[in-house]
């Protein structure tokens, strides 16, 4: 199975198919809260700036101006990009996952090479009832996470991901 | 690395202590360390600072840990696992299956050496960063052959009795790949350490400077030439001084390569392990379990690379990733110092038992990818040039010098990206990946497909425009993740369906035409 340089075009073209299952739609305003969390924690260090006098930015204005258009892009954009992009399936053999929203990722880790399956929640996504899993493997780099799943989705996505799992060895350690 | 208790356990094996020695190595390596402080202190006038004597109490306080670390530490071998009891107050328990055991590294310091000791670091299949390193320090160097047979080798039957301190190191047993050619320390001066080097002990001897007092420029030496340089024109003490740096660099260099590198040996043991050997006053030697070999990398920095020089690394589960004190970090270990390409280009086949990898030439990611290296070149040179030209305009730097820079940038990124187009390239030979990229430090990776675990793929809005994708192979040895940057489309996906067949039914063909 050798790769050609720039695809062969003519011959055939591949393509990676969506994950099967979207996200709860709840997940749009977690990350709606946490990005404004965010940006409320870089609005306090401003107007702390501003209110104790420090002169490290010495152009107030524009700097304030810019700061709120940026946030404002980020908060009411990025939740409705990610909605639309994160998905996740579990098949036969594998987990398979796309997030991201500037940039966006395919994660695919076969079943047979996870280790672990954590299921968190934060303050944040305890508001929205959402959990997160994450599915490591024995690399470093190659853990999966899947963010915003309803509570009771992850429970059992999670017990179906350790079954799976459990039964084979290898995991290339 | 479980803290399990341990059930299945030959529970006749004795507790061992580390080696009595160690009682003596330890202080006196303290106050070794502790000479250049003495020496500041010395010159400086011991009333000179007036606060108490931190350096002193510390190291006191060192040596006194030494001690009871020695005292508190217990280990035992036994068939099933091997475990380590330390700690006066915090007690800890360390038990380490044998079958998880992937790297064992032997080092010995100058000290150690005279007393015939050596530190025992034992490597894991973890990838956690922050795990329990399992780490003997103060073996007898006699067992070491033995040890490292019995961990390693994996001659055992569940039931043969573990004795680490008596078994002979059987010499027939192995076959050496390579060693230490004095030709090689030739390409020491291209490998730029000496610049490190010599940066630190600039900043040391600066340090002692400043401590004792002292105006560099009343020094003797200093000062004659500094009347020297005043005495011609600028452009000749220019070239005074590069030379001096050049030659200073190079001479660290060589000194670096030598203390590093000393009796290198590559040596494959029948066992089925890789171990290499070398140092010339801090010996070490690693040995890596074959079994555990995803692949090997070869690093061309580019100076390195100018002189036809290479290093060579293996790329395994279990080696340390912080590096500790050889300075190669990155999870893996050295099988090859900087040497020429031709020597380490056989090493590489015989060590992969394959030379189609290593030879194998790679294909092009295309058009689109080669406009992405110039556009990202050009973008940081376009950055430099509004850097350099805010600069201009606020701090007065010399205008006239303004385009002559920004030339220079333009040039250097032109360069810079017509390289590493050209460098770029990957294939699949024989269920191995082979990557190369980079241009300043270029690397060429053989990983077996066997010890990839997963694959991610990414793609920012600008490779979607372009119809690339970077696809990243992760994998428990070595650094991890190996990426495959702005592959076409389809490309990555044909390749994502070799590195990880669970990814077949994700994939689907489109018509070649259009649909309308």
């Amino acid at each position: 199975m050798t790769t050609n340089a720039a695809g062969d075009r003519s011959a055939e073209r591949l393509a990676l198919r969506p994950p099967a299952h979207r996200v709860s739609p709840r997940a749009g305003w977690y990350w709606f809260a946490t990005a404004l969390a965010g940006w409320l924690v870089v609005a306090a260090v401003l107007v702390a700036a501003l209110v104790l006098d420090w002169p490290v930015p010495p152009w107030k204005g524009p700097l304030l101006a810019s700061t709120a258009l940026i946030a404002s892009v980020h908060v009411s954009v990025m939740p409705r990009w990610r909605l639309r992009v994160h998905r996740w399936e579990l098949t036969d053999t594998a987990v398979y996952t796309r997030s991201g929203w500037w940039t966006q990722e395919w994660r695919i880790a076969p079943l047979n090479r996870v280790q672990t399956v954590d299921s968190s929640r934060g303050p944040i996504a305890r508001l929205f009832r959402l959990t997160e899993l994450t599915v490591t493997t024995a690399s470093a780099a190659g853990p999966i996470k899947i963010e915003g799943l309803d509570d009771s989705v992850a429970a059992r996505l999670a017990a179906d991901i350790t079954a799976a799992a459990g039964a084979t060895g290898d995991d290339a350690t | 690395m479980t803290d399990r208790p341990a059930n299945d356990v030959d529970l006749e094996s004795p507790w061992r202590r580390l080696s009595a020695g160690m009682l003596l190595v330890e202080p006196v390596r303290e106050v070794i360390r502790f000479i250049p402080m003495l020496l500041v202190l010395l010159v400086a006038g011991a009333t000179g600072d007036g606060g108490p004597p931190w350096g002193l109490l510390g190291t006191g306080l060192v040596v006194a840990l030494g001690i009871i670390r020695y005292l508190t530490t217990r280990y035992r071998i036994t068939p099933a696992v091997v475990e380590i009891r330390r700690g006066l107050l915090q007690r800890r328990h360390l038990t380490v299956p044998r079958d998880r055991i992937r790297t064992i590294d032997v080092s010995a310091h100058p000290l150690q050496r005279l007393l015939r000791l050596v530190r025992v670091d034992i490597g894991t299949g973890s990838s956690q960063p922050h795990a329990a390193s399992v780490r003997l320090d103060g073996l007898p160097a006699v067992s070491v052959p033995g040890l490292r047979a019995e961990l390693l080798h994996r001659t055992t039957g569940a039931s043969r009795p573990a004795r680490p301190a008596v078994a002979a190191p059987d010499g027939a047993a192995e076959v050496e790949l390579t060693r230490l050619r004095p030709g090689w320390i030739a390409l020491a001066p291209a490998t730029l350490s000496g610049v490190v080097t010599g940066a630190v002990l600039i900043g040391f001897g600066f340090r002692l400077l400043y401590r004792a007092r002292l105006d560099p420029a009343e020094l003797g030496p200093v000062r004659e030439a500094l009347g020297f340089l005043q005495g011609h024109s600028v452009w000749l003490d220019v070239g005074l001084a590069a030379a001096t740096i050049l030659i200073l660099v190079a001479l660290l260099s060589v000194a670096g390569y030598v203390i590093s590198y000393w009796g290198f040996r590559l040596v494959r043991h029948t066992g089925g392990t890789l171990q290499v050997s070398r140092g010339l006053l801090t010996t070490r030697s690693t040995s890596v379990a074959e079994r555990r070999l995803r692949g090997v990398q070869r690093r061309e920095p580019l100076v390195l690379r100018w002189a036809r020089g290479a290093r060579l690394h293996a790329v395994a589960t279990g080696l340390r990733r912080t590096g500790g004190e050889g300075g190669e970090g990155g999870g893996s270990s050295l099988l090859m110092p900087p040497a020429p390409v031709a020597d380490v280009l056989g090493v590489e086949s015989t060590v992969l038992g394959d030379e189609r990898p290593t030879n194998a030439p790679l294909a092009e990611h295309g058009p689109a990818a080669r406009r992405r290296r110039y556009t990202r070149a050009l973008a940081g040179a376009a950055g430099f040039a509004a850097v350099l030209a805010a600069l201009t305009w606020w701090t007065g730097l010399p205008a006239p010098l303004y385009p002559i820079w920004v030339a220079i940038a333009l040039i250097g990124a032109l360069l810079l990206a017509a390289d590493r187009y050209r460098n770029l390239g990957h294939a699949l030979v024989d269920r191995h990946l082979v990557v190369r990229l980079g241009s300043l430090h270029r690397r060429r990776t053989v990983l077996a497909i066997d010890g990839v675990i997963g694959v991610t793929i990414r793609q920012s809005p600008f490779q979607r425009r372009a119809g690339l994708m970077t696809v990243i192979a992760t994998t428990a040895a070595g650094s991890q993740h190996y990426d495959i940057p702005d592959l076409p489309r389809t490309v990555a996906i044909d390749l994502t369906r070799a590195l990880v067949p669970a990814s077949r039914p994700l994939i689907r063909r489109r018509s070649p035409y259009p649909t309308s």
